[in-house]
């Protein structure tokens, strides 16, 4: 577990690592926000000043995993960490895991509601990505916490929000979509994992072109020919795409121009 | 026994962004979906092409017209720290590995070329994967994204250039095998590796039977295996990770230590089939590739053989992936080979050219349902038949 008192440090960090030739078996970073909800909730030892931590498990044969123990420690300290800890033990290793595991329900603890987003994006794009966030918060008056799988660059920021007040959820719901748009004009993805459903099914409008929503549909219809499962799900319909596109006119560049609209 | 051979230093490269190729390469996308878009519009079938090192592998595309990806080449975008590569389909594989070899990284599963100038393009297109594929996973598995160009001559793009990606339907993947039937790959986004720091190749004498077995077992161990092949009493591994689990490995395993020269030539020409099992063989035989499930008992094995092909001499068979891949020359007609195959739940695909009739296909043939779908995604995605019509299977 390395700490950092800079984001754009241990996003290097994470570079730095795979960049000697290292494939940590988990890889994960945390903010500030995270961090301190993680404790609050299970006290595993994570520091709570900083900005944000990185946890780095290494597997393998045990000879190879010492030596590469001895090589992340190294590239962290060169990469500016504050603080290097090495679990001594598997109760500790379980510990330093268990902050991390537990951070969406200890976020949860701390706001009535959260809303996970699941963006994924290049991992030099982290500090770009994160201010952008930032900004989002800002603006919104909605806090984020970060949880970032930084290994394979999938960003799971959580918006916490009060679905009591009136507007809120529809304002989350907007932050989140806002972010999501950020991980794709950072070169990235609206979903690592999670996967579309109905929900993030506007933002594919944003990843995609008409043309390649279209080849969607035709693979569908391939496989689906009458439209029997789960019809409007997980492939926007073109309308859709210009009816969102519609209410989000970015420079005043027109998302999907060649789509008809009333 | 020789000293596990550090393949490479361990080297941080530069954290910047990697533009190799972007002086010496060439955009012709524009050209090439002009091409397409010309002969859609007077239903004229294309057939694609690159260097033509694999057009053995599949049937004859009848169209006067050549869609020629080579004018399209050069690596668009390396991030070895990202650990991805942009390359367009007409770059030669080989200048490929060698950029990325430059940066201590490598395409795993170590594709096979065919040929001196295969492309990018035309390996993805075939999709096959050399010795470390069980180990590894396939080409398939390290697509991240395409660019194609449509039947219609529409520039698409899928996936994207990130590790995790699951947004729409994951045409990459169709692509990747296909052999231009559903599209003309013009880029793709492959997922890199550091190479091993170090690798030791091993020699053993021991039966068939025998090497399953132990293999089985090895495979629940720790022990870094990242290729296994049998042929005539022989079984050649190749063990590669840290230095110290390599080490460990050899001194478990103990048989004769290949020299490094020595193993990377025996790996090389097993993948491109230059082994003298594959120069020397008699040419009235035809080459099968069966595809089989890589825990396979040996005595299930015998038993299919004894039933479809009656007798094979051990000389015509090499075992590559463990097993899971074997080679076999006969001249027993293509329904025995593929019964075969069927029997054991794998399939087989022919190497030879002109053995399959013209109407059939050197690829396992389609049971009725998985051809029903082929159709349908053909007709979905090139209703003309421009692309690469004819390529897998007649009238697909």
């Amino acid at each position: 577990m390395a700490s950092f008192d800079d984001i754009d440090k241990a996003g290097r960090a994470v570079g730095d690592i795979i960049a000697c030739g290292i494939i940590p078996g988990g890889l994960e970073m945390m903010d500030n926000l995270a961090i301190r909800a993680a404790e609050d909730f299970i006290h595993a030892g994570y520091p709570i000043e900083a900005t944000a931590i990185l946890l780095c498990e290494l597997d393998g044969a045990e000879g190879d995993v010492s030596d590469d123990c001895a090589r992340v420690r190294e590239v962290l300290e060169l990469a500016g960490a504050t603080e290097i800890r090495l679990a001594r033990d598997e109760q500790e290793r379980a510990r330093f895991w268990a902050g991390r595991k537990n951070a969406f329900p200890a976020v949860g603890r701390m706001s009535p509601d959260y809303y996970c987003m699941d963006g994924t994006i290049p991992r030099r794009e982290l500090p770009t990505v994160l201010t952008g966030i930032a900004e989002l918060s800002r603006q919104s008056g909605l806090a984020v916490a970060n949880v970032f799988h930084a290994g394979d660059g999938n960003m799971h920021p959580l918006i916490l929000f009060d679905a009591n007040r009136p507007g809120e959820l529809e304002l989350a719901e907007d932050v989140g979509g806002k972010i999501l748009e950020l991980c794709v004009a950072a070169g990235g993805s609206i979903t690592g994992e999670h996967g579309v459903g109905r929900e993030k099914i506007n933002q594919m409008c944003a990843q995609f072109t008409s043309d390649e929503i279209t080849v969607f549909h035709a693979v569908k219809a391939a496989f689906d020919p009458t439209g029997l499962l789960n019809p409007g799900k997980n492939i926007p319909t073109l309308a859709r795409c210009a009816e969102f596109g519609a209410m989000h006119v970015h420079h005043n560049q027109l998302p999907h121009p060649e789509l008809p609209r009333f | 026994m020789s000293e596990p051979s550090p393949v490479s230093q361990r080297q941080v490269p530069a954290h910047a962004e990697y533009a190799h190729g972007n002086q010496s390469g060439h955009d012709a996308s524009e050209a090439l979906g002009e091409q397409v878009r010309a002969a859609h519009a007077a239903q004229r079938p294309l057939r694609i092409t690159g260097s033509g090192s694999k057009a053995f592998l599949g049937r004859t595309v009848e169209a006067d017209e050549v869609l020629d990806m080579r004018a399209h080449h050069g690596i668009t975008h390396y991030d070895p720290v990202e650990l991805m590569v942009s390359v367009r389909a007409g770059t030669p594989l080989a200048e490929l590995e060698a950029v990325l070899a430059e940066q201590h990284q490598h395409l795993s599963c170590e594709p096979p070329h065919f040929g001196a100038n295969a492309t990018v393009g035309g390996t993805l297109a075939c999709g096959l994967s050399g010795p470390r594929r069980p180990w590894s996973g396939s080409l398939r598995d390290l697509v991240l994204g395409t660019r194609i160009i449509s039947a219609e001559g529409k520039a698409l793009r899928f996936g994207g250039e990130v590790m995790k990606n699951v947004a729409g339907y994951d045409l990459s993947r169709l692509m990747t095998g296909a052999q231009g039937t559903l599209g003309a790959i013009s880029e793709v986004s492959l997922k890199v590796m550091p190479r091993p720091a170090a690798s030791q190749s091993l020699r053993l004498e021991l039966s068939l039977d025998e090497t399953l077995t132990r293999l089985t077992a090895w495979g629940r161990t720790p022990l870094p295996i990242s290729a296994a092949s049998w042929q005539a009493g022989t079984l050649s591994l190749r063990l590669e990770g840290g230095m110290r689990s390599v080490e460990a490995g050899v001194t478990m395993l103990g048989g004769e230590s290949l020299h490094a020269i020595e193993a990377a030539r025996y790996w090389s020409d097993l993948r491109e089939h230059q082994l003298p099992f594959f120069t020397t063989h008699a040419s009235h035989e035809a080459l099968w590739r069966l595809s089989l499930p890589l825990v396979l008992n040996h005595g299930d094995w015998q038993a299919a053989v004894s039933e479809t092909l009656g007798h094979i001499d051990e000389a015509d068979l090499l075992c590559d992936w463990a097993g899971a891949q074997r080679w076999l020359y006969s001249d027993a007609p293509a329904e025995r080979v593929r019964q075969l195959a069927h029997r054991l739940g794998g399939h087989a695909v022919c190497y030879t050219p002109g053995v399959v009739s013209e109407q059939d296909s050197p690829l396992m043939p389609l049971n009725t349902i998985n051809a029903r779908y082929h159709v349908q995604l053909k007709q979905q995605l090139d209703p003309l038949g421009i692309l690469n019509s004819g390529r897998l299977y007649a009238g697909l």
